[in-house]
């Protein structure tokens, strides 16, 4: 298991250097100068003349070759500077820091609405089977993992802010505002948790050890809670560390509809006015979050999962 | 075994459980900006003092000899007398954009619209003329010089007394600090005559300069108070005037501010008004129907239909259609350089057809001019009209024809594509452009559209540009207006040249070189209508639509009034039923 986990660690980052010069990359293929726009925020209603704006490029280290730029960036990074905004001339770390408890919360939400469903409509979709139940639960995630999250946010604005008056349409910092933002984000990952689940459950209920536990006596209630959802679980806990990058990708546009002030507000916003330093700490910053997450699920795995701890990559 | 199973199952529903919990009272925690309480700390609560300027009349036209201040004072004044602050509610309003500097000259829009600043002069809502705001009169004295009057009993947000000397080094440190600014009032000197007068002297002669004065940027601001831009707190300054104050600013987020109690027009029925960002037409429409925010500015046609369907909700629409969507024409990409092609893309589009949708009857008209109609009318001067067949052959003429049989003309072995650009928060945009990519490829001509960001209209990188901008700036002066738009004035919102197009603007420019010594409108109008003339014939910009401002509005908003323009959202009237 150490091994695992050094071995784990060892590759973040790798991956975080291959994410980051990627985005880099990218951004800097982007049209626009990165020094006219500086210049161009900085002096509203002036066209910057190429003088200044070459004087601007040396500034911001832009007239370096691309490695050169990409390593400083990482050395400065690594430091915990990611640069300042364009647009705000704030550090991008305090914006990333400050927006994060929102989409935190938002995602942690989601995620445990999801699951709170997600876990036991699987089991009980699968151990009535053909049922009515069934039926309902499979049609439902169905039109959960069919419906576009943006579709869905407007929908439940429409009928529970609108309609019904029951909750705020928009806005942060009560509970009632987390609701609607939380399940129109929640009903992508509950289905697909909901249908894993329930196929997982199937699977194990077919098993030899629970055809012993049935002879055995048990009820079926302890056969499937007490034999089967152990081992039925353990594809759901690898599809939730899928599942939150799935949750902050979906964040950008359920925050934008619910003018949640979260990253993926943040990223919208930079990504429109080009404000390079933002979009590149923000990719960066979810890639960790995102590589650490899914870490985690790997690692509960295992402990919930005797079959891996003591498998090939232990002996 | 079982029991361990069954328990780590319990415990991890209790987990969740819990975590939902804990997010409820953590998301519970920190007031939300709309739902926070009104504001219970005024930085100066005293009494309504009443004004010392006499009633006045309103100005009616662009550029008199003499504009003075007749009944707006009056009008400014009939606030009822307001009931302590606590007691007074708050007003939530959902803008678009919330991205502007609050300091007047960093292109500070905002402090306008949400009536933190004033100006000299602002723009009437009905004649679309400047009529005295902050000054009570404005002579024009000879070419170069106009002497302009203040008004008494005005105090700026930090209690400090606004007399000549103040609004002198306000106007000097608006100059100093915004392009925009200079560019438009060409000062060359500003002298104090006695506390309540000063002298504008400017080094080419300025007929129109009350309108020029109700530019944003030159909002009257405390200069001794207010830091430099990037250098201090600009709301902790206090440096501006009007009935309401800025209190905390999120750029991006949210504008919360509370009513200025020593306002020189009278008490605002409201403890204040607070602004949240929200960029999506719809969100901002739902917001208003759900009953989050009380007024929406700026819904779409579709969703003014269903607000006004929605009880305890309506829309309330401008008068007059003062902001012109319209299409850049790029000059230097190359495609439209060609006057044929231009002319034929013109031709090709049924701009008439279009500006119903997009400005249906009531909320709009086709701008079948550059200029709305009620500030200048030009006879013979006509936009090119839909044609199909004349844009064939006038493509045909430029020596394009479909030699492929792909359904799309060609010239040289390349087939004529352009590129169609806007962004998405004005929801025209993008219906003009998918509109004009189908009938421009009834003619044989391809379309990309490209719906980003509207900065990239400062980018080499389209043919034709959606765009939205208000038509009245310089006191709704045609021949400004028109200058701006071919680049030979800035924008007044402070945003710098415009002729994102690159038009050769020198044929315009000697036609409107006379205009410097034109005061009165009707000779203005007929200089903006021969340079009109060469802007249509060479299609230099393919205006759509004049289109009004609508705002959304709960039925417990009183007071209301939908400006014309983008300018002024809110005054100190505006306010709210129990």
């Amino acid at each position: 298991m150490v091994a695992y986990l050094a071995r784990r660690l060892a590759t973040l980052p790798l991956l975080l250097l291959g994410i980051s010069a990627v985005s880099f990359a990218l951004l800097n293929l982007a049209p626009g100068d990165p020094a006219e726009i500086v210049l161009r925020q900085r002096n509203p209603g002036q066209l910057p003349n190429p003088a200044e704006v070459a004087a601007m490029r040396v500034e911001l280290g832009l007239d370096a070759p691309l490695p050169v730029q990409y390593a400083r960036w990482v050395s400065r990074a690594l430091a915990g500077d990611m640069g300042q905004s364009y647009s705000t001339e704030q550090s991008v770390a305090g914006q990333l820091a400050r927006r994060t408890v929102p989409t935190a919360l938002l995602t942690a939400a989601a995620l445990a609405l999801a699951l709170l469903v997600a876990v036991p409509m699987g089991i009980l979709s699968a151990r009535r089977r053909g049922s009515a139940v069934d039926a309902v639960a499979r049609l439902a995630a169905l039109v959960g993992a069919a419906a576009p999250s943006y579709a869905l946010a407007y929908g439940l604005i429409i009928l529970f802010a609108v309609k019904l008056s029951w909750l705020p349409a928009l806005g942060y910092g009560s509970a009632s505002q987390v609701v609607l933002p939380a399940v129109a984000l929640s009903l992508a990952p509950m289905a697909q948790l909901m249908r894993l689940i329930r196929a997982s459950m199937l699977e194990t209920l077919g098993q030899d050890y629970i055809r012993t536990a049935r002879a055995k006596g048990l009820s079926e209630q302890s056969v499937a809670l007490g034999h089967a959802l152990r081992n039925a679980l353990l594809p759901a806990i690898g599809a939730t560390g899928v599942n939150l990058g799935y949750l902050l990708s979906g964040a950008v546009i359920v925050e934008t509809i619910f003018t949640w002030p979260g990253l993926g507000q943040l990223m919208v916003g930079a990504a429109l006015t080009r404000d390079y330093p933002v979009v590149q700490g923000f990719v960066t910053y979810i890639a960790v979050v995102v590589l650490l997450v899914n870490l985690a699920a790997d690692i509960a795995l295992r402990v919930a999962d005797p079959r891996l701890r003591f498998g090939r990559d232990e002996a | 075994m079982e029991n361990i199973l069954r328990h780590r199952f319990t415990y991890g529903m209790a987990v969740a459980c819990g975590l939902l919990l804990m997010l409820a009272v953590a998301c519970g925690a920190p007031a939300a900006p709309s739902e926070q309480a009104p504001p219970v700390a005024v930085s100066n609560p005293q009494p309504t003092a009443p004004a010392a300027a006499a009633p006045q009349q309103p100005v009616a036209t662009t550029a008199p000899a003499r504009q003075s201040e007749q009944s707006s004072a009056t009008e400014q004044r009939s606030a009822p007398a307001t009931a302590n602050i606590l007691d007074r509610p708050t007003l939530n309003a959902g803008v678009i954009w919330l991205d502007s500097p609050l300091d007047p000259v960093e292109g500070g829009y905002v402090s306008t619209q949400s009536a933190f600043s004033e100006t000299l002069f602002r723009l009437s809502g009905t004649t679309l003329s400047p009529e005295p705001w902050l000054a009570t009169e404005a002579t024009h004295v000879d070419p170069l010089t106009w002497q302009i009057s203040i008004r008494e009993g005005v105090k700026f947000h930090n209690g400090n007394v606004m007399d000549a000397q103040a609004v002198k080094a306000s106007l000097e440190r608006a100059i100093r600090l915004s392009a925009a600014a200079a560019d438009t009032l060409s000062v060359d000197t500003i002298t104090v005559e006695d506390g309540q007068t000063i002298t504008i002297t400017t080094t080419v002669p300025q007929p129109t300069l009350p309108g020029l004065l109700i530019l944003p940027a030159l909002a009257i601001t405390d200069a001794a108070a207010a830091p430099d831009p990037g250098e201090g707190d600009f709301i902790a300054a206090g440096a501006l005037t009007g009935p309401y104050m800025p209190t905390e600013y999120a750029p991006k987020e949210y504008l919360n501010s509370v009513a200025n109690d020593d306002y020189w027009g009278g008490t605002p029925p409201l403890a204040g008004i607070d602004h949240v960002a929200i960029p999506d037409t719809n969100s901002r429409e739902l917001a208003l129907q759900a009953g989050d925010i009380d007024v929406a500015v700026n819904v779409s046609p579709e969703g003014a239909q269903t607000i006004n369907d929605n009880q305890g909700t309506g829309t309330q629409t401008s008068g007059i259609g003062t902001s012109l969507v319209l299409w850049w024409v790029n000059f230097e990409r190359g495609t439209l350089a060609d006057p044929l092609v231009r002319r034929a893309v013109a031709h090709a589009i049924d701009r008439e057809s279009i500006a119903d949708v997009v400005a249906p009857p009531g909320s709009g008209s086709f701008a079948e001019l550059l200029l709305p109609e009620v500030l200048t009318s030009c006879p013979g001067v006509n936009a090119l009209a839909y044609d199909p067949d004349q844009a064939r052959s006038l493509l045909a003429e430029a020596g394009y024809a479909d030699s492929d049989g792909d359904g799309f003309v060609d010239k040289d072995g390349q087939t004529l594509e352009i590129i169609i650009g806007g962004y998405p928060e004005r929801f025209q945009l993008p219906i003009m452009a998918e509109a004009a990519q189908a009938m421009l490829a009834e003619v044989g001509i391809k379309v990309e559209v490209l719906i980003t960001e509207w900065s990239v209209v400062k980018e080499p990188a389209w043919d034709l540009f959606g765009w939205y901008n208000t038509v009245v700036q310089g006191g709704g002066d045609p021949v400004f207006n028109l200058s701006k738009f071919a680049g030979l004035k800035g924008d007044a919102s402070g945003s710098g040249t415009n002729n994102y197009g690159h038009y050769d603007s020198s044929r315009l420019a000697d036609i409107i070189a006379p205009s410097v010594s034109v005061s009165n409108l009707e000779g203005r109008k007929e200089i903006a209508c021969e340079a009109l003339a060469v802007v249509t014939e060479e299609a230099a910009f393919l205006p759509v639509a004049h289109v009004n401002m609508v705002y959304g509005v709960s039925d417990q908003v009183t007071d209301f009034e939908a400006h014309p323009t983008s300018h002024y959202f809110f005054n100190h009237r505006v306010g709210l039923s129990e």
